[in-house]
């Protein structure tokens, strides 16, 4: 079925002309982004179930407007006939007021060129599987309740079990004086949790689901409980890897951990015009191994970080960032490209409309290669086979690594032995691990139910994912 | 507009009970590269954040379920009562075992002091401009980019028990990326965050120099050499990370879904603890902490709360629904917390061989297993005769395997939402290099 638009914002489409007419009369630049994204989270556990609105929730307006020499913006979250001049008011305060006292307070700006934009008029409308109203909130909670009584009672250690459910509809409309844009889409996520506790040890694994879904994603949660329990329960005898260099299998999940973290910031081009990522004198040279290939972008792929538009009004692309082994292209906001000379890629991205615009990941994969993960395992005498994730954190200055890898796999001459090893650190130097990728499996699993955050904040919906890859890594 | 909500969850016969917490927040916000400014932004935006209760019964029994909603003055009244229907009836499907809503207290709410009141937000930025670029004065490197919020947020918080109380905070951060290249180096950078409540321009000011002199000590370091058996010292952020697993133990929350079994009496940190016992004392203020409230979200005045006293777990604490369920007093939802001193300064702590960690790209603690690391991007060896900047590698350990003879030192620091010993020093620590 196609997602449709927000009312409220079909509302207030002509206030927002009306905004823009009055501030591009007066400065040489001036766009709005209008956003209203309703979302609701739902969640069942043994403390008992919630209902609340997603942290995606929101609607308000951020305005961009030239100030002579670069950028000024203004947040906002109320706009009516009545109350327009005031927020007129409130924008020529920051545009003009706040820059005057910071130039006179001998602040040097950097300066940027006026947005050029061609006239453009478009819509993009979503389409899910099954509605959102499909199910009542009762059908849903029972739903996951279900789901969340038959996992707390396949074993006697298991001391929590959760179901989780989260839906969101984003609308946004995108004018300035030549772009009138709007789309609307809605995705979902849903997934388990199951904690074992033995004498004091609490051990957890989760599994989650996602995609540009309606409340079909629920219908991916059935019968999985068991797999997420043996999972946890296994790492109740896990040993600790000994610190060493090893062949590695990483599972798609693990890849694409790898490619978000090691990679993917390392190519934020706003992180270019900072000099503050290494990728930047690597363009167009040798990164990995010829088995290495690279995706990002909104249309990469159809998962949480597919749009039409971007939160600066550019179109969203599919940037082939590495190119078997070679590094090609960065991703980037509007002003970094202005900056560098670029042409934006569509990736300016907002944690809210609260917030500033950079240069985000949307969906970021390895692409499939053709080996089988069968012959990988067999092809590693001494090594690991790395299954999921807790956490990653980006370097994109010095290309290092850190992934919190939730497990590992014992492989010995080939074969998997049965030895479980965890958590694990993996850690070491971006170029060295991709250089190192001498297998790629077929298939392709993204995955979308986290979040990315840029440094310690600015949190957007991103898909990761890939292959299974064949490389070596530091272990800890 | 929070009278008309009042209004409309009054006469909702489906509400048998609310929580509203209206902000709104006003924020300057500037954008620096190198020492240019990239971009100036501002911010007003005002939210009302509704929790609606509805009490029902199943089987003989009672529940009181929840749901919480976002409004904001872009909702007219029409859409805002459909939106508080729905919510109430979202509430009527939550089962939760019936307990009660946090009373109006007789206490009087302590008002939290700033001297960032003192004069208009933009007022300040010059100052934090100066803190920021004092020290930037170097031909290989410095402030590579800055990035300053200053935020006044105005609040008021109405339940349906009774509670009224209205009061303002501020939050300033400043989020720093330093950088470093040398001649035949590669260049480094490290990424520092300060979060603050009052203005302290100088303290600022030797936050940047420290910053600096890390990136200069990084770009100088060498790989870590094959290690073992040496202690681990930590400091800073990384303390305050370590030390969240105690809390999390004591939560009611964790109790409740058996993650902990801390029982009050109980020691947490173990038997036979021959290095330093572990004091925690959960705090409403700590100067400078930008999480300062004296009333929790769920309206309980709160002020100070010993949680262990040498590792013996004195109190839980954590949401007031969950404590009922437990029988336990609610004690309230804390965000600062103080930990004690140790019984050796710094010095002494030192004296042994050690792997002083100074930064990670992100050190963790996971409160559920105890599992902790993270990748070393500046740390300090001493093998016993020299000292010498290291990078690369990891950490990795579990507190339970670590917490007998872990030793902190007597000097203490704050640093937002934490005051504790300025370093912890750690055995039985994996090191990879």
């Amino acid at each position: 079925m196609k997602v449709e638009m927000s009312k409220y914002l079909l509302n207030q489409k002509p206030l927002l002309e009306e905004l823009i007419n009055t501030l591009s009369s007066q400065f040489k630049y001036a766009s709005v982004l209008a956003v209203d994204s309703k979302g609701t989270s739902f969640g069942v556990g043994r403390t008992g179930c919630q209902i609340s609105d997603s942290m995606l929730t929101e609607r308000g307006y951020v305005v961009r407007v030239f100030n002579g020499i670069n950028y000024s913006e203004y947040s906002f979250n109320d706009l009516n006939d009545v109350i327009l001049p005031e927020v007129v008011a409130s924008i020529k305060e920051v545009v003009i007021n706040d820059v005057k006292k910071l130039k006179d307070g001998d602040v040097e700006f950097s300066s940027y060129p006026i947005i050029e934009e061609a006239i453009v008029e478009k819509s993009h409308f979503g389409e899910i599987g099954e509605a959102l109203e499909s199910m009542t909130t009762k059908e849903k909670i029972d739903y996951l309740t279900e789901i969340q009584q038959e996992g707390i009672k396949l074993h006697d250690l298991i001391i929590e079990f959760r179901a989780g459910y989260e839906e969101v509809h984003i609308s946004k409309i995108f004018y300035s004086t030549n772009k009138k844009l709007e789309q609307s889409y809605i995705f979902s996520t849903a997934n388990i949790v199951a904690v074992v506790n033995r004498e004091g040890n609490v051990k957890y694994s989760f599994e989650s689901f996602s995609g540009l879904k309606g409340v079909e994603v629920l219908n991916e949660l059935k019968g999985k409980q068991q797999g997420i329990v043996d999972k946890s329960l296994e790492l109740l005898d896990a040993e600790k890897v000994v610190p060493g260099e090893y062949e590695i299998i990483c599972n798609p999940a693990v890849a694409g951990l790898i490619a978000h973290e090691a990679f993917g910031h390392g190519v934020e081009m706003d992180m270019f015009v900072k000099n503050r990522a290494k990728g930047a004198e690597f363009i167009d040279k040798r990164v990995g191994s010829d088995k290495t290939t690279m995706h990002d972008g909104a249309l990469s792929a159809d998962e949480v970080g597919t749009y039409l538009f971007d939160d600066e009004g550019t179109f969203g692309t599919d940037t082939k960032v590495i190119e078997n082994g070679i590094l090609r292209a960065g991703i980037s906001d509007i002003l970094s490209a202005l900056k560098l000379g670029t042409t934006p890629t569509g990736n300016g991205r907002r944690e809210s409309f609260e917030r500033k615009a950079y240069a985000r990941m949307t969906n970021t994969f390895f692409a499939p290669g053709n080996d089988k993960l069968e012959e990988m395992i067999a092809s590693i005498e001494d090594g690991y086979l790395l299954e999921d994730y807790n956490s990653g954190m980006e370097d994109p200055k010095n290309w290092g690594i850190q992934c919190m890898i939730a497990k590992g796999r014992e492989i010995k001459n080939g074969k998997l032995t049965g030895k479980l090893v965890a958590p694990i650190l993996m850690t070491g130097y971006v170029p060295d691990l991709l250089n190192s990728i001498s297998m790629v499996s077929d298939g392709l699993e993204l995955s979308g139910s986290g979040f990315c955050g840029k440094g310690h904040k600015e949190w957007v919906k991103t898909s990761t994912g890939g292959t299974y890859i064949k490389c070596r890594g530091r272990l800890g | 507009m929070i009278e008309n909500i009042k209004q409309i969850l009054e006469n909702n016969e489906n509400v048998h009970g609310y929580v509203i917490r209206n902000v709104i927040n006003e924020s300057k916000e500037l954008f620096f590269v190198k020492k240019d400014l990239d971009m100036n932004r501002a911010k007003k935006v005002e939210y009302f954040n509704v929790t609606i209760y509805h009490d029902f019964e199943d089987n003989g029994m009672k529940f009181k379920g929840d749901s919480t909603i976002k409004l904001a003055p872009n909702m007219n009244l029409d859409e805002i009562a459909e939106m508080i229907e729905q919510t109430a009836l979202s509430a009527s499907f939550v089962k939760n075992p019936y307990y009660t809503l946090v009373e109006k207290s007789n206490k009087a709410v302590k008002k939290l002091k700033s001297n960032f009141s003192e004069k208009e937000m933009a007022e300040f930025l010059p100052e934090l401009i100066d803190a920021l670029y004092k020290y930037d004065n170097h031909q290989a490197g410095g402030i590579n980019s800055g990035e300053i919020f200053i935020t006044r947020s105005t609040k008021r918080f109405v339940t349906s028990t009774g509670i009224d109380e209205r009061m303002t905070s501020y939050a300033a951060q400043m989020e720093i990326v330093t950088d470093w290249e040398e001649e035949g180096k590669e260049a480094v950078e490290m990424f520092t965050v300060l979060d603050f409540s009052d203005f302290d321009k100088g303290h600022i000011e030797q936050e940047v120099k420290t910053a600096i002199e890390n990136t200069i000590n990084r770009a100088n370091a060498v790989p870590i050499p094959k290690i073992s058996d040496v202690n681990v010292i930590l400091d800073g952020e990384n303390v305050k990370e370590f030390f969240s697993y105690y809390p999390s133990r004591a939560n009611v929350g964790s109790v409740y879904t058996r993650i902990s079994d801390a029982k009050i009496g109980d020691n947490l940190q173990g038997e036979d603890v021959v290095g330093d016992k572990v004091s925690i004392t959960l705090k409403a203020e700590i100067k400078g902490s930008v999480r300062n409230s004296y009333i929790d979200p769920e309206g309980v005045i709160i002020d100070e709360l010993e949680l262990l006293d040498e590792g013996v777990l004195k109190s839980y604490h954590g949401p007031n629904r969950i404590s009922q369920y437990l029988e336990v007093e609610s004690k309230g939802n804390y965000a600062n917390k103080e930990v004690k001193g140790g019984s050796k300064t710094v010095e002494e702590l030192m004296k042994e061989p050690y792997l002083h960690c100074i930064f990670f790209s992100d050190f963790q603690m996971n409160t559920m297993t105890g599992d902790f690391g993270g990748e070393i991007r500046l740390a300090k060896y001493f093998d016993g005769e020299k000292v010498t900047a290291v990078t690369g590698g990891s950490i990795t350990g579990n507190i339970k395997d670590v917490q007998k003879d872990m030793l902190f030192s007597v000097e203490t620091e704050t640093m937002n939402a934490f005051k504790g010993p300025k370093i912890i020093r750690l055995k039985n620590v994996r090191i990879a290099s």
